[in-house]
């Protein structure tokens, strides 16, 4: 599949444009499948480079339902999207740590551009991206602190329940609808996951009033988890989740999720 | 592990480093994971089962297929904990010492 010769950018334009208007062809889509792959290498070899450099990066390829949101969202073009190939390494060292990385990652990638989301954070999502060029293709190389991961994937996944809107600063699905738990509405709680990053970015940046440890470490596991409600939020999702399971094998009769699809 | 090339680099059918392959599909409708296979150090492998899986849920427009790679599952349950862990275990406060706190 990569070795598909590669596709000059506005023939990548017309193919994103005819695979965002629903036109795409079997042949476009397999076009589109092999762009994507060819993205494999370049992921590979930074992967390995964050590796060399001591950490344990985790890396993977965009799926297409994201890619087609993103050329959906934004009318972006597939030429110009940053991320199709993700590296992403958790830094439990905190802030300190983060900085120590992504300093020596530019080192490595003199080419690379920053995009530092801690200060100016996109909708509570706060990390510094990397975009790492490699044999012309870019790679996204997403830095973490454990607490800005964690965060992170509580939205993720508040958004596969709730809609993948609310990653981008928009009202969930039946915004009015109660967390069971807290009985709040979704769009409160919403709002309070995404203010709890900034809580999150206080703690980290030490503007957190402590006088000992023990505080401090009271304030990291309430700055995760500083609103009851995110964990009200998840058991939502989660239940939202297994009704659906519970639906589909109740349907087909199937004992197995996975034989239903 | 091959340098690269003008073109795109080599495509290794097996790899040197510590990460390995992994090909996944999950469904975010039921957050449930469909399959999981391991490569090991096989690029190519992944790059051709990618293709079928894709092909198999083709007209389940829902279902991710994707491919990833890490020194192991247990990394990626860590830095991809979606596709791995129900959703209440994301939102657990850990002390310092990674120690879970119970709720």
């Amino acid at each position: 599949m990569s070795d598909t010769a590669p596709l000059t950018n506005s023939a990548l334009q017309a193919l994103g444009k005819r695979w965002r208007e629903d036109r795409a062809s079997a042949e476009d889509m397999a076009r589109i499948r092999s762009f994507i792959i060819g993205h494999l290498d370049p992921m590979r070899k930074v992967s390995d480079a964050v590796q060399r450099l001591g950490f344990a990066p985790s890396s993977r390829l965009k799926t297409e339902q994201t890619l087609l949101m993103k050329l959906n969202r934004n009318h972006a073009r597939l030429s110009t999207i940053d991320d199709i190939a993700g590296v992403r390494v958790v830094l439990p060292g905190g802030l300190a740590q983060q900085d120590e990385l992504a300093q020596r990652l530019v080192e490595e990638f003199p080419e690379a551009r920053v995009v530092d989301r801690r200060e100016n954070p996109s909708h509570g999502y706060r990390a510094i991206h990397i975009i790492a060029v490699v044999d012309n293709q870019r790679v996204e190389i997403q830095l973490r602190t454990s607490l800005q991961h964690q965060w992170a994937q509580v939205m993720e996944r508040l958004a596969d329940g709730w809609g993948r809107q609310i990653r981008y600063g928009d009202l969930p699905d039946s915004p009015d609808s109660p967390v069971e738990g807290s009985g709040k509405p979704r769009s409160e709680v919403v709002a309070g996951i995404i203010a709890l990053s900034d809580r999150v970015a206080d703690y980290e940046n030490g503007r957190v009033a402590s006088r000992n440890d023990n505080e401090l470490e009271v304030a990291a596991t309430t700055c995760v988890l500083g609103l009851r409600h995110a964990y009200d939020a998840m058991k939502d999702v989660q239940t939202l989740a297994d009704r659906e399971a519970g639906r589909l094998v109740a349907t087909t009769g199937s004992e197995k999720v996975s034989q239903l699809l | 592990m091959s340098q690269g090339s003008e073109r795109g680099g080599d495509s290794a059918s097996a790899d040197s480093s510590g990460g390995r392959w992994f090909l996944l599909a999950f469904d975010p409708r039921i957050s449930r994971l469909l399959s999981l296979e391991d490569f090991e150090q096989d690029q190519t492998a992944v790059e051709q089962a990618y293709a079928s899986l894709r092909g198999e849920y083709e007209s389940h427009t829902a279902v991710e297929v994707t491919i990833l790679r890490a020194e192991s599952i247990e990394a990626l349950r860590v830095t991809h904990a979606r596709y791995f862990e129900p959703a209440q275990r994301l939102a657990v406060p850990k002390r310092r010492s990674g120690k879970e706190i119970t709720l």
